[in-house]
């Protein structure tokens, strides 16, 4: 596997001093790196435990990302990860996954022709150098990781101690959006969707999603010989 | 319920139309984006890739253009205290506040005399991009979300011009222009967004300095240009 290091401002361009709060010192990539500019990037992010329908969900979206030529990034996590990337690839989209271990670790072991896949036809990124420990403590500074490379993050559905809750929370602190299913929203059991609503977060639903497409970024000017233009 | 001034003025730099499919108007979406999260513009000249930072630069251009667009002037000049909308969420510290950052720039372009955080979001209010049209915040719900900073109260500025990224209909302006007024009664008060929504239908250019009115009226509210 050949993989580049760099900085995440060599990979993202000149970073905002919220941003580089959080940013890692470095990323290791491994694919095409060309994905970063090719449009909007939004994370499908959710439990490992997934339930039938929140994976139903996370599919749906990505092919709807898929369609729009929004990629779609994602953790390579079992559960709504996993049913992200593969909806992303099965409709002729890009997805970025970006790893809690190193490039040369797979984490389920069960992904490992997934990220084999991607890091072939799509990216994936790691703030982790090769050999580094595989640590419970990796996944959630990955989220945050994850926030910064996104444009826009949706919590399919979590848990009050799910890592995917770091995610939401950084993505809020970036001041990028931030949306919550809206069975997630109005679950009782769950504390979380309530205090993110309060900070910013938004309900994905039917009527939300045109606007929440029109909000992205085009990235047109990456395409263009035209100077800045204003 | 608050007297909401029927007709407020407002002064904009930029056109940015959401939903326009042309080459300057997608591009627009990109330059909105940008300075809504205070990010990078990415581009090519003459095939080498470049990047600059949007608000930065946009806070360099408003300068160059003050003797190109006088009314500038009366936004812009030593006098001029800028405060910052709020995000329409309560923020926890550390969070980007795009408002702030314009501020600043204008500030380190020697725009203003100073900027003050006088308005805090004590509750979310609806953002207007996500909702129904029936469901938009009105001036109300700004003016009911917002407070002036204790602070500040005792210490009224010689004028104020509040800045915002983005105007869409001036749903915002009308209810924090009220909060301002309430608590700074003699003070001139200006709003001033650095883009404006143009919605339906393209831009023809992305820079295009104006001078407009926002009119609230039975109907609702309604801005021009």
């Amino acid at each position: 596997m050949s993989y580049r290091t760099l900085t995440p401002e060599e990979l993202l361009g000149p970073l905002n001093e919220v941003e580089q709060k959080h940013a890692p010192k470095a990323l290791y990539v491994a694919g095409d790196t060309s994905i970063l500019h090719e449009g909007a990037r939004v994370s499908i992010v959710g439990a490992r435990k997934a339930s039938r329908e929140g994976l139903r969900r996370a599919a749906k979206l990505a092919s709807l990302l898929a369609q729009r030529g929004i990629v779609v990034v994602s953790g390579l996590a079992e559960g709504i990860d996993t049913s992200a990337h593969e909806s992303a690839i099965k409709h002729g989209g890009r997805t970025i996954a970006v790893l809690g271990t190193p490039l040369d670790q797979v984490y389920p072991k069960k992904n490992a022709e997934l990220q084999h896949t991607i890091i072939r036809d799509h990216l994936a990124v790691s703030q982790y150098p090769l050999g580094y420990p595989v640590q419970p403590k990796n996944f959630p500074l990955r989220n945050r990781t994850m926030a910064l490379l996104s444009d826009a993050t949706v919590i399919i559905e979590a848990t009050d101690t799910s890592g995917s809750l770091h995610q939401g929370w950084e993505a809020l602190r970036l001041g990028r959006l931030l949306f919550v299913t809206k069975s997630v929203a109005e679950n009782p059991a769950l504390t979380w969707p309530e205090q993110m609503l309060h900070y910013g977060a938004r309900v994905l639903s039917d009527e939300s999603l045109e606007g929440f497409f029109d909000l992205l970024p085009v990235r047109m000017t990456e395409g263009l010989d035209a100077g800045i233009p204003f | 319920m608050p007297a909401f001034p029927s007709k407020l003025p407002f002064g904009a730099f930029l056109a940015y139309a959401p939903r326009g499919s042309s080459t300057a108007s997608k591009t627009s979406r990109d330059v909105a984006y940008a300075i809504k999260q205070d990010s990078t513009l990415r581009f090519t000249q003459g095939g080498a890739p470049a990047a600059v930072r949007v608000i930065d630069y946009a806070a360099k251009r408003i300068g160059e253009e003050l003797r190109n667009h006088p009314f500038l002037n009366d936004y812009f000049n030593p006098s001029v205290t800028l405060i910052p909308v709020p995000r329409s969420s309560p923020t926890q510290p550390g969070t980007l506040w795009p408002s702030l950052r314009i501020c600043q720039a204008l500030i380190a372009q020697g725009l203003c005399g100073n900027v003050k955080t006088s308005l805090q979001r004590t509750k979310p209010v609806q953002k207007s991009a996500f909702a129904a049209p029936g469901q938009r915040p009105e001036p109300a719900d700004h003016y009911d979300t917002v407070e002036v900073a204790p602070a500040d109260l005792f210490t009224a500025p010689q004028a104020i011009t509040l800045i915002d990224d983005v105007v869409t209909r001036g749903s915002t302006f009308v209810g924090l222009y009220q909060r301002l007024r309430e608590a700074f009664p003699a003070v001139p008060i200006r709003c001033f967004a650095v883009v404006r929504t143009v919605s339906p239908g393209e831009v023809a250019s992305i820079l295009d300095p104006v001078q407009g009115t926002i009119t609230l009226s039975g109907s609702g509210l309604h801005r021009q240009p």
